[in-house]
């Protein structure tokens, strides 16, 4: 289907992302097919790391189609499934992350947009 | 793929169930059997998969929404039945499908099509021709957007049909009302009653409760 069935992505640090000092975000995206909604959320994924989390975050897709037995190990139902492993509590973002808001708040980040 | 459509009835080898429902239950239908905590709705399910292998040689898979598999196994296995030994004999594969309400979050679009992959999974592992999907309703509860899901069980359905697999369900009276939608994938409708059911495993469930069972479609 596609060659980016395991896509892992360490962003690289940021000038002013404060080294060792921020969290460590682990985030697996779980997509079943590289569908169009597939392919969105892992844009907006991406979009959203490189906004908030640039270099604090060890991000990884995972295609339950190419990697079969992943979707029942993690316990996936629902396509697109970005879990939060760390740090705990986990979380489970369910849809195509459209409105990372959601997300920002579960991580505890600020709003964007304010100052 | 095996065709839908083939004609006639397959006995369940539930001998009260076969009797009530004129001689089984079409391929690529779906019976439902409702009834509340206790009833032995999950026990007919299970009930259900375990004749079709023994009896007729067709693999089954049991979806479970509530209990897990070491807690199935270890349930049914006080009432004489080696679910453990029908697994190793590639007769049964079981999956649980278990989400926390409290760690979901909405974010967007999203299809059930994870969910789908794990039972097309099962189904190809043992070669299943028989599926339970105990409580599947449950999603209804633990998943956000009642309209997706909705759609996505349709598509399921669609999906056992053309299969050709013999589809067993059990649900909670009071979530009858969100599967309206889902009747035209429904033949029949067993009510498991509990004041009436004498539930006994060491003879047939259904004989037991025979009477309060009603065909209802």
């Amino acid at each position: 289907m596609t060659s980016t069935q395991e896509d892992h992505t360490a962003f690289p640090p940021s000038p002013d992302a404060g080294g060792e000092a921020g969290p460590r975000w682990t985030l697996r995206l779980y997509v079943a097919g590289m569908t169009p909604r597939s392919l969105t959320a892992i844009r907006n994924l991406k979009d959203f790391c490189r906004r908030r989390l640039a270099g604090r975050v060890d991000l990884r897709v995972v295609d339950v189609y190419q990697q079969r037995g992943l979707a029942r190990e993690a316990r996936i139902v629902a396509a697109p499934t970005l879990i939060k492993v760390a740090p705990e509590p986990v979380r489970r973002f369910i849809g195509d992350l459209s409105r990372t808001d959601a997300l920002a708040h579960a991580l505890g980040l600020e709003p964007e947009g304010s100052p | 793929m095996q065709e839908a459509g083939e004609l006639g009835k397959c006995p369940t080898g539930i001998r009260g169930l076969d009797e009530i429902t004129g001689g089984g239950l079409p391929r690529g239908r779906t019976a439902l059997v409702c009834g509340g905590p206790g009833c032995g709705k999950t026990f007919l399910a299970m009930e259900f998969l375990v004749h079709g292998a023994e009896a007729f040689g067709e693999p089954g898979v049991f979806f479970s929404f509530e209990e897990s598999e070491a807690e199935l196994k270890e349930n049914f296995r006080s009432l004489g039945f080696d679910l453990q030994g029908m697994v190793e004999a590639r007769r049964l594969a079981f999956d649980h499908v278990h989400i926390e309400r409290s760690e979901v979050i909405e974010t967007g679009d999203f299809d059930l099509e994870a969910l789908f992959l794990r039972i097309e999974d099962a189904v190809e592992t043992v070669g299943a021709r028989r599926i339970a999907l105990d409580t599947m309703e449950s999603l209804f509860s633990t998943l956000p957007n009642e309209t997706v899901i909705r759609s996505e069980l349709r598509r399921l359905f669609r999906w056992l049909k053309e299969k050709g697999l013999l589809t067993v369900r059990s649900i909670r009276p009071t979530h009858l009302g969100l599967e309206s939608h889902l009747m035209e994938f429904q033949d029949e409708i067993l009510r498991l009653d509990p004041a009436h059911v004498a539930f006994d495993p060491l003879s047939d469930l259904i004989n037991a409760g025979e009477r309060t069972m009603l065909r209802s479609m």
